[in-house]
């Protein structure tokens, strides 16, 4: 296996507010191989996000507080370097796309000036006529039509989709080797969706980036991504290729999650919600957090007493489940096929 | 927008499947002219001032900022017609040695105290000394527009600089400027304006190698206590804006703090900024007013506005000319300042759509 380009290793984010300590996230570990798509899964709050952007330097600190971990890229730990180190990186080598292109241009500054923006913040000598050349050229690869027209208008001339496609277009306007994607279609139309996921794809064939796919949608999932980590309350509860998870998941959670999806290819009167809430994370459930709302703890003792560990299941790869049952998760219980189509 | 114009600035939301057509397998590159879905920039047969009917998909014209931001200012009218009659005042003002008919210490001894005529060569009337005062309310108006923009300048440019440090970085570097400015607010202006008048003199005021003429001294003090409600509005600016997602975007992109604060955020502040900073000239002129009213700020024989209403009301309503004519400029200048203020902040909003009348 070639060498990962990010390695997050025992990442804990935590966050001090006037309730308590917030653990966002809690001892996750995960890789980012080279061109690889690798979707990062959960309810909102399961630290999904935070995983990443604490990552870049994007929490604000404080009251977010790196309390352990390393995030290696390139051989640097990302979390020691200096605050203009940083910034070096994001955008440039590490670029980020984010939710709602509503909110994420800015309304004063022309499409092409914020694209521009991006380019030169990382390329100093780049001159006025070569910037606003590039910009045009990275509008069209991600299918902005009348980009030359288009790069002088504001942000409030955008369709949404539109915005989104800016959006990425500044992201991979350094080349990025790694590009986050922070919930990337969640603010856009269904039909729209399926454009910016095509544009997504186009954008990886142009710089062959690794992209960490931020997401509560497994259909988007089952598009891009070539493999799943599962997060539920700041762990990693399971991490597979994305096969092995929509044919064989080994968590009561991942089951939960397919069992909520609506689907076109079976007669089904109602989805089967996971019960119960997402725990609190000043306080969460002793043993293993997932243990209320679980339908395969049935009430064991061990699930309220001890806090599950990763533990390898072979097959399809390296197939991990945090789960002291997972072994009984058979094929026959889950009643959902691959994800293929969305 | 007079209706059958095109409209550069929209596009029809249809033109989302140009690019990637549905079925989603072309190369977003299909939107190049080359491609398969190119659509041809000139359609033949429509005049090209016609509304072109948009599943062309022909966008006749973009039009830039700054064209966006002249065309919604210049169909204010009241703003139009403000900047007009500032532009002459201040015309009149820089020229005020050619255009004003006599000097405004010259005196004409043989007619004192003359009412206004437009028969004789004193238009406005002339002083208790003889001097004219058409000539005096020029050169006056001189003097109170320097100091009014020396203190916009200057007061706009600490109060921004204050207000956007203290509400980007906020925590103890905002309390610190926070509370020097709540300092300076609760000092007594007046009181203030008057210790400072007194201590540094009347004349020109020497630092150093330089010598600041009495205007620009009284000028620089005013501003030195004018920036604090700026400072406020643009910390507040800063405090909400600096949490928006589109910071956080620049930040991801790699933007350093100096050049979110200028670059990203400072742009979305400039409405406010304006008009603020138009309402501090306005109320320079009238505070500069106040202090040669009590005897402060501009020295005799040099005539500013409110020296000039100061000296005339010492005399009476027989002489009325004396406050009414520097008064009504007052009140032509801080009128039109701030009609310019309204309308700049109506152009400077690029959501905005609606085009005053």
């Amino acid at each position: 296996m070639p060498e990962p380009v990010l390695a997050i290793r025992d990442l804990t984010v935590e966050f001090h507010t006037e309730d308590g300590v917030v653990r966002a996230v809690t001892g996750v570990s995960y890789e980012l191989q080279p061109g690889e798509v690798l979707g990062v899964v959960g309810e909102s709050g399961s630290g999904k996000s935070v995983s990443v952007l604490s990552v870049l330097g994007l929490i604000p600190q404080p009251p977010g507080r790196i309390a352990s971990g390393e995030a290696l890229f390139k051989g640097r730990d990302l979390l020691t370097l200096s605050k203009s180190e940083l910034r070096d990186i994001r955008g440039g080598e590490m670029a980020m796309i984010f939710q709602d292109p509503m909110t994420s241009l800015n309304p004063v500054l022309t499409i092409g000036e914020q694209i521009s923006e991006a380019l030169r913040a990382h390329n100093p000598g780049m001159g006025d006529a070569a910037a606003s050349a590039r910009t045009v050229e990275l509008l069209e690869l991600v299918g902005v039509p009348f980009a030359e027209r288009r790069v002088r208008q504001h942000p409030h001339e955008f369709s949404g989709g539109m915005r989104q496609r800016a959006m990425i277009a500044m992201a991979i306007a350094n080349d990025p080797t790694v590009l986050v994607a922070d919930e990337p279609t969640t603010a856009l139309d269904v039909t729209i969706q399926a454009q910016i996921v095509e544009v997504l794809k186009a954008a990886q064939r142009e710089t062959h980036a690794a992209i960490i796919l931020i997401t509560h949608d497994l259909g988007l999932i089952a598009e891009l991504a070539d493999r799943v980590v599962v997060m539920y309350a700041g762990r990693v509860v399971e991490l597979a290729d994305v096969m092995t998870i929509f044919r064989k998941p080994r968590h009561p959670y991942t089951v939960g999650l397919m069992k909520s999806l609506a689907r076109l290819d079976s007669e089904q009167e109602w989805l089967e919600p996971i019960p119960g809430q997402p725990p609190s994370l000043i306080s969460p459930p002793p043993g293993c957090a997932f243990h209320p709302r679980c339908a395969q703890s049935q009430g064991r003792a061990v699930c309220r007493s001890d806090v599950p560990v990763l533990r390898s299941f072979g097959e399809g790869g390296d197939h991990v489940s945090a789960c002291h049952f997972a072994e009984e998760l058979s094929v026959a219980h889950v009643r959902v096929g691959a994800g293929e189509g969305v | 927008m007079t209706d059958g114009q095109p409209r550069g600035d929209i596009l029809p939301e249809d033109r989302e499947t140009v690019g990637i057509p549905a079925g989603g397998t072309a190369r977003p590159a299909a939107a190049s002219a080359s491609g398969p879905f190119a659509i041809p920039e000139e359609p033949g047969g429509f005049p090209h001032d016609l509304a072109v009917d948009y599943e062309a998909g022909v966008e006749l014209e973009a039009r830039s900022q700054w064209a966006y931001v002249r065309m919604r200012f210049v169909r204010h009218r009241l703003a139009m017609a403000s900047t007009i009659v500032l532009l002459a005042l201040t015309a009149i003002a820089l020229l005020a040695s050619q255009v004003a008919p006599y000097s405004y210490d010259e005196l004409d001894l043989a007619n004192i105290s003359s009412p206004p005529t437009l028969e004789g060569t004193h238009w406005f009337g002339t002083d208790l000394l003889g001097r004219d005062y058409l000539s005096r309310v020029i050169y006056g108006t001189r003097t109170s527009l320097l100091i009014a923009f020396l203190v916009a300048l200057v007061s706009t440019l600490i109060g921004t600089a204050l207000g956007a440090v203290a509400g980007y970085y906020g925590g103890q570097i905002d309390n610190l400027l926070m509370r020097f400015t709540d300092l300076i607010l609760t000092l007594p202006g007046l009181a203030v304006l008057l210790t400072a008048a007194a201590f540094l003199g009347s004349g020109d005021l020497a630092v150093g190698p330089f010598t600041l003429p009495q205007p620009v001294k009284v000028g620089l003090i005013l501003a030195l206590l004018f920036w604090t409600q700026l400072a406020r509005i643009v910390r507040g600016l800063f405090l909400s804006l600096r949490e928006k997602e589109f910071v956080e975007a620049a930040k991801a992109a790699g933007a350093s703090d100096m050049r979110i604060i200028v670059r990203h955020i400072l742009p979305n502040c400039v409405g406010p900024i304006v008009v603020t900073m138009t309402l501090v000239i306005a109320t320079a002129i009238l505070v500069e007013a106040a202090l040669s009213f009590l005897g402060f700020g501009i020295q005799p024989p040099h005539p500013a506005l409110g020296k000039l209403i100061a000296e005339g009301q010492a005399e009476g309503f027989e002489v009325w000319w004396l406050v009414t004519f520097p008064g009504l400029v007052i009140v032509v200048i801080c009128l039109a300042i701030n009609f310019i203020g309204d309308g700049l902040r109506d152009a400077l909003d690029p959501t905005q759509r609606r085009v005053r009348a």
